[in-house]
């Protein structure tokens, strides 16, 4: 049975060909310039449709939560409509269109370049702040009774590498992780808190701990992000934030394929950051923002895990 | 920049969206694609004196994309290009073809993704930004894999027609 281009071309993209279907494929295209020209002009209309998508064009669901908008930010700046972004093309010709420039020292690539300095300048200044996490994946794994749900956490930073995750399960109980600087800490809804002298070895559940991007350290991550990803910086402003968008120059970097960032402009402060394409080997969202919702200071003793439990609870000590 | 960048750069992103479509037509895989661009981009600059300006750029552009692709097949033997040389020849002569109105058309694109119901929405996420293959979205969505594939096909030729339109309407016609 001989199947119609158009049936074929359809099955190609969607990967459902069978062997003598891409025999038939081929044959085809051999055999007519307009076979062809149906091809590329499908061929050309999926690759700008695949683009814009994955770049986040105006997609947004009624369900879906916070994907694409800023919706709270410290000062307690409210947008809330959707937005559509003016692409002319996917971020990913975007991005090769600022590697070529920026090949040819091209002077147009250094207002991103710059922004981002601003930005990695800003964030050495000595400010706690909170941020409210979003699962962004359509479907969200099943947890078991043990793993708390990293949506809806809250993550307190401070530099340098103090932080505070806060995640709930369902039933109201905290599971907190967090480090001073020096020491880490896991303490559990119930039973006793570890501590460890290593600064890393709790912090598997806060988003992009595995990927090299994390943003507890800022001015350390910021600096990675503008040596490891292409940089584009969106001139018109969103409500009065200024969007950068990052996407990964090699799959030899760690770190999430898209980083978008929403900042103020004058003051620098960033209000959101989403992470898409996010490394799946140890479980975990493929995609998540986190939403600034205060800048107050959180008091000396708050990243210390003493803060956050009763002088009764047994604290355990561990080596590594 | 000097002159001959100010060339290339121009003619790069003029060429672009349809070199992408090359690249993205014979390889899948979005990573790859993107890689190939990437090397593509290179090997245009780098061979950019050799250009002949009375000459299209787009068929001697494309040309280095498709040589591209045939080192990335070679170097990825598990890579699994289903075009054998003789259509990716016949392919490389029809994107070179491709006009300047093609991708014009496609500019409004966006507009009309904006236009979509919830239902094709969710399936052109599940698609195309979770990249999941028709039989993972049919056991989301309740359909078998070839109703999924049909679906989004049904998607794309809403689309190709609301492109049409605005593309006629923008230039005048009733």
């Amino acid at each position: 049975m001989t199947d119609k281009i158009e049936d074929l071309i359809r099955l190609y993209f969607d990967g459902l060909l069978t062997p003598d279907q891409e025999d038939q494929l081929n044959c085809l295209i051999r055999k007519s310039p307009d076979n062809t020209r149906v091809f590329s002009r499908a061929a050309s209309l999926e690759n700008h449709l695949g683009d814009l998508i994955r770049a986040g064009k105006s997609l947004q669901m009624g369900n879906e939560i916070g994907n694409g908008n800023p919706v709270t930010s410290g000062n307690k700046k409210k947008i809330s409509r959707g937005f559509t972004i003016g692409w002319i093309g996917g971020l990913t010709s975007l991005a090769l269109m600022i590697s070529f420039l920026v090949w040819w020292g091209n002077p147009g690539s250094l207002n991103a370049g710059g922004e981002m300095n601003r930005l990695i300048d800003a964030s050495s200044k000595p400010t706690d702040r909170t941020y409210l996490i979003r699962n962004l994946d359509i479907n969200q794994k099943s947890l078991n009774d043990h793993q708390a749900p990293i949506d809806g956490a809250i993550l307190h930073v401070r530099q340098p590498d103090q932080y505070v995750l806060i995640r709930k399960f369902p039933d109201g109980r905290a599971f907190l992780t967090g480090s001073d600087g020096e020491q880490s800490w896991s303490l559990p809804a119930r039973g006793p808190v570890r501590v460890s002298n290593n600064p890393l070895r709790f912090r598997g559940p806060v988003p992009g701990n595995q990927h090299g991007v994390l943003f507890v350290n800022l001015r350390s991550d910021l600096v990675q992000m503008r040596d490891a990803y292409f940089i584009i910086l969106e001139k018109t402003e969103t409500m009065g934030l200024r969007k950068i968008m990052a996407e990964k120059k090699s799959k030899d970097y760690r770190g999430p394929n898209h980083i978008e960032l929403w900042y103020e402009p004058e003051t620098l402060v960033i209000h959101r950051m989403v992470f898409r394409g996010m490394p799946q080997a140890k479980g975990g969202p493929d995609s998540v923002s986190m939403e600034l919702v205060d800048q107050d200071f959180l008091g000396p003793q708050f990243f210390d895990h003493n803060k956050h439990h009763g002088k009764e609870i047994q604290i355990i000590e561990e080596d590594y | 920049m000097n002159d001959q960048a100010r060339q290339a750069t121009r003619h790069w992103t003029v060429a672009l969206p349809t070199i992408s479509a090359f690249v993205g037509s014979l390889v899948r895989d979005i990573p790859s694609r993107d890689d190939i661009l990437q090397e593509t981009a290179m090997a245009i600059i780098d061979s950019f004196e050799r250009y002949d300006p009375g000459k299209p750029f787009l068929p001697w552009a494309i040309g280095i994309a498709r040589n591209q692709v045939r080192l990335y097949a070679r170097q990825n033997v598990r890579s699994h290009l289903i075009f054998d040389s003789e259509s990716i020849e016949a392919l490389s002569e029809s994107f070179s073809n491709d006009s300047v109105i093609t991708n014009k058309k496609l500019d409004h694109l966006g507009e009309c993704l904006d236009s979509l119901d919830d239902h094709s929405r969710t399936l052109c996420r599940l698609r195309y930004e979770k990249d999941l293959k028709p039989s993972a979205i049919g056991d989301i969505v309740g359909l078998s894999p070839n109703g999924v594939s049909k679906a989004l096909q049904r998607i794309r030729d809403r689309l190709r027609d609301c492109i049409e339109g605005k593309w006629l309407a923008a230039e005048g016609h009733p």
